[in-house]
């Protein structure tokens, strides 16, 4: 059976997956590889960093899979790992709070695609120059459109706490954006 | 009107933003209010903007990389787990809390951390899960093996635990793991209701190699519902490290006082772990008096205060040498906790001091304590309750109530060998004490589990029981002959001595062999006390005389003295090690100077004695050190003693005992820590290259353990040379 043709369902990729098969893996990975590099990438404003999550996800599939109940839909359960593991790294390495404030770096600190419309640079600077807490909820609610009260869950906050960063991250991005134009 | 002109809030704003149910009032203002449009305007244009924020294409790189990990054998667990949930988000700094304390080693949760799972050669990585365990929960072990334990076919967990009585029963097997691919073994253990803490071992089956992860083992903190550790776990941990590492218990201790800020037990942990890891002068004992006198004043009236709370307080106002405290505390911690750990304790104690007032009282009021005791013995009885009840019974030589005591004592699980030396005594109790010995040595024979500490291998916990099984064997030996039984006796004799090296007990049973008329053997161990360098030449005379040592016999002597020297030599060095110390720590002098200790022991074999001014087995042994100083002195053998204390309390103390003593002062507790201190007096030899030689060594074998070294090393010369 071609492992990557659409009618095979999670259900039985995870079972292959679980131990350990490569193609199992390899059709998780182009089936959901993208979208969660996205999260991770929007996280850790950096390419290098949110490959190194996509790859320790699929390291610890195998293992974690066993773990995995699928009383729950899967694609959530691979985002919740992702943004664990990029807080984890971003905890780990407090590497962002030392990110430099001063946006011409800041826009070297992640790759930009020169297609990108001019706004979308300019949201995309300020994000990355956003305190970590206020990105990380932004990033979460208003990029990939979880609500206030799965944010809170997964970063362990209240859900005020996850809306009052919110607040925070999004005057400061309105200002931002307001300079900019 | 008004009502529209007030400008809603930002949350209120977000909310319509949002497009999620918004109030008419809202919505009512907006209608009129261009600058609260033009806002709701600006915020759907950034999300609108998000939302289309993209990312760089990913390519099949990280994929190739993770199934290159893979193919290698690594295996990662992902963090499955929310690392606090939504009801634990007040407790969250807990989280960093176990993760900071994790890293230290004490081996607490990773709170939803990832971490991967590497093993060295000697030590493997252990991840339990849930991250927050209630008590009682079942968790699984998940052990990536060490390389040493990796080829076996399953693997054993011991466990110690610490209970929220504050009893610590002796370590146990607690889980088997099972291999479940590559090097990756699986086991679930469930920890017992009443236990708050429990730190972790893995072994083979045959405990021929434990992974104590570097010494620093895995730990499990039970939790509250809002998934905080809880304080009885936080005192497992502070009591777990103490003799381990000391580090861990502080930090352990100052995490307790941060969540725990309102409770005294918590200070009490950090006033501990201070004294501990810090040494006595840094305490802070001005925050230990305003917490002692805060709680204790709001506590005083109060009817329901527990025995934990008593305890400290106690314990801490008699530190600080508040007796008009102490004394109250220790006394309503009787009265109203008669049965808690330390009730029973305090009040054995009272009782000592009745008998001494008054003799016929104190024995009725022993018997009445003793009864109790029989009801219901498994309640925190400890052996200290029993010695301090025996030693005021033993002056008032009152052999019935002994041994009315020492057979419920015996029933409690007091330690056996102190109870049946104490039945010895009473010729009425010797047949019983018999058989006690005789079970206790079988015991330490066939159940070398039950006496092995954790992260002991099977062969350690052997070697150490040898010595406790010879003093029982001594001890029976000597029963049975007393009992009648010669022949039995001196054969169990012989097994007390072989394969030692213990002057006391040489001489012990020479003694016997010479009252049992078996002059052969007892001279054929006095040779040994002879050939011992400590032995002063006046014995070895006072032995030749009385023997009638002399011409034939000479010729013997000689042979046994030989025999004897050698023996010394490789029974000792059995026992020697070479290791060297991992710091040069600094100490300071008593006239304050600070000085590394390699300084001091440079180029000269040093006794290194740990002590302290209130600790009585070291006061105990004083005599016996400073009878020692001058053969050391004989043998170029350097004395340093190191005091827990601070420099005014060494002062004094060796001033009242007109004592003078060499001493260096560990007041950051680096030597402490050098030497992996397990508990004092503690005795070791250090070579002039900075190397630990013997540890663990009593003071009456130090001049036979140096001499080994020299002989040792000499040969080592010799050879080297040729």
């Amino acid at each position: 059976m071609n492992l990557h043709e659409r009618g095979v369902g999670d259900g039985d990729l995870i079972e292959r997956a679980r131990d350990g098969n490569h193609d199992a893996l390899e059709a998780l990975y182009e089936r959901h590889g993208q979208m969660l590099f996205a999260l991770a990438y929007h996280l850790l404003c950096s390419r290098e960093d949110a490959e190194e999550v996509v790859q320790d996800l699929f390291v610890g599939l195998p293992l974690s899979l066993r773990r995995y109940e699928e009383q729950g839909a899967f694609v959530a359960w691979l985002r919740r790992i992702v943004v664990r593991l990029s807080l984890d790294r971003l905890r780990r390495e407090s590497r962002r709070a030392a990110l430099p404030i001063d946006p011409a770096m800041a826009s070297t600190a992640h790759t930009l695609e020169p297609e990108l419309s001019d706004l979308r640079t300019a949201l995309e600077r300020a994000i990355a120059v956003l305190p970590q807490d206020q990105r990380t909820v932004f990033v979460l609610k208003d990029v990939h459109g979880y609500s206030h009260a799965e944010i809170a869950e997964m970063l362990g906050i209240r859900k005020g706490t996850s809306e009052v960063r919110h607040f925070r991250a999004v005057r400061t991005l309105r200002r931002a954006l307001e300079e900019y134009r | 009107m008004t009502i529209w002109m007030r400008h809603p809030g930002e949350q209120e704003i977000a909310a319509f933003a949002d497009r999620l149910p918004t109030p008419a009032r809202i919505v009512r203002h907006l209608e009129h209010c261009e600058r609260c449009r033009r806002d709701v305007a600006g915020r759907r244009e950034l999300i609108a903007s998000a939302r289309e924020l993209s990312a760089p294409k990913l390519d099949r790189g990280p994929l190739v990389r993770a199934l290159a990990r893979l193919d290698e054998g690594e295996r990662l667990l992902l963090p499955t787990e929310p690392s606090v949930t939504k009801t634990q988000n007040a407790w969250r700094f807990v989280a960093a809390a176990a993760i900071a304390l994790g890293a230290l080693g004490t081996g607490l949760y990773f709170a939803g951390g990832m971490r991967e799972l590497r093993a060295g050669t000697n030590v493997g990585d252990l991840q339990m899960t849930p991250a927050y365990p209630r008590r009682a929960a079942t968790i699984d072990l998940v052990y990536r093996a060490a390389t040493v334990l990796e080829k076996s076919p399953e693997l054993v967990v011991r466990a110690e635990f610490y209970m929220l009585d504050g009893s610590r029963p002796s370590a146990r097997r607690v889980a088997v793991l099972h291999p479940s691919r590559s090097n990756i073994f699986r086991g679930t253990l469930v920890l017992p209701d009443s236990a708050a803490y429990a730190v972790l071992a893995v072994e083979d089956s045959a405990a021929r190699y434990v992974d104590t992860n570097n010494g620093k083992f895995w730990g499990i903190m039970t939790h509250d519902e809002a998934n905080r550790p809880t304080l009885p776990a936080f005192d497992g941990v502070v009591t777990a490290f103490v003799t381990r590492d000391q580090d861990s218990t502080l930090r352990a201790a100052r995490r307790a006082t941060e969540l725990y800020a309102d409770s005294l037990q918590a200070w009490h942990l950090l006033g501990f772990a201070e004294a501990n890891a810090l040494g006595e002068e840094n305490v802070d004992t001005a925050r230990m008096r305003k917490q002692l006198s805060q709680f204790g004043d709001s506590l005083r009236n109060r009817p329901d205060v527990p025995a934990s709370a008593m305890t400290t307080l106690w314990f801490w106002s008699s530190r600080l040498e508040d007796s008009l405290r102490a004394n109250y505390w220790m006394r309503r911690l009787a009265a109203d906790h008669p049965r808690s750990r330390n009730g029973i304790s305090v009040r054995s104690s009272l009782l000592w001091h009745l008998m001494k007032d008054d003799p016929a009282a104190g024995r009725k009021a022993v018997r009445k304590f003793w009864e109790e005791m029989r009801a219901e013995c498994a309640r925190g009885l400890k052996d200290g309750t029993y010695e301090t009840t025996t030693s005021q019974l033993d002056s008032l030589r009152d052999q019935e109530l002994i041994g009315f005591v020492s057979r419920i004592a015996l029933r409690c699980g007091i330690d056996t060998m102190d109870v049946a030396r104490n039945m010895l005594r009473s010729p009425s109790l010797q047949d019983e004490a018999l058989d006690v010995l005789r079970a206790k040595v079988r015991a330490m024979t066939n159940e070398v589990d039950a006496y092995r500490d954790l992260g002991e291998t099977r062969a350690e916990a052997e070697r150490a029981l040898q010595s406790r099984r010879k003093f029982a064997y001594a001890a029976l030996g000597e029963a049975l002959i007393g009992t009648g039984a010669v022949n039995a006796g001196l054969d169990t004799l012989e097994l007390a001595v072989r394969d030692m090296w213990n002057l006391r007990l040489f001489r012990r049973v020479a003694a016997i062999r010479l009252s049992a008329t078996d002059t052969a053997g007892a001279l054929q161990l006095l040779a040994k006390v002879a050939a011992d360098p400590g032995t002063p030449r006046k014995f070895v005379d006072s032995v030749r005389a009385r023997l009638n040592v002399a011409g034939a016999r000479e010729a013997e002597w000689r042979v046994l003295l030989n025999q004897a020297g050698t023996e010394l030599h490789s029974t000792m060095l059995s026992r020697a090690v070479t290791r060297a110390l991992p710091i040069d720590p600094r100490m300071r002098q008593m006239d304050g100077r600070e000085v590394p200790l390699s300084s001091v022991t440079k180029n000269k074999l040093t006794l290194i004695v740990f002590w302290g001014t209130k600790c009585g087995p070291c006061i105990q042994e004083q005599p016996e050190l400073v009878a020692l100083k001058e053969l050391l002195a004989r043998d170029s053998i350097q004395l340093v003693t190191v005091p827990e204390d601070t420099r005014t309390d060494v002062e004094t103390f060796l001033r009242k005992r007109k004592m003078s003593l060499p001493v260096l002062l560990d007041g950051r507790r680096e030597a402490s820590k050098a030497f992996k201190l397990p508990w004092i007096p503690h005795h070791v030899l250090v070579d002039g290259k900075q190397r630990i030689r013997f540890e663990h060594i009593r003071l009456d074998e130090v001049l036979a353990a140096a001499a080994a070294i020299r002989w040792s090393d000499s040969k080592g010369k010799g050879l080297a040379s040729h």
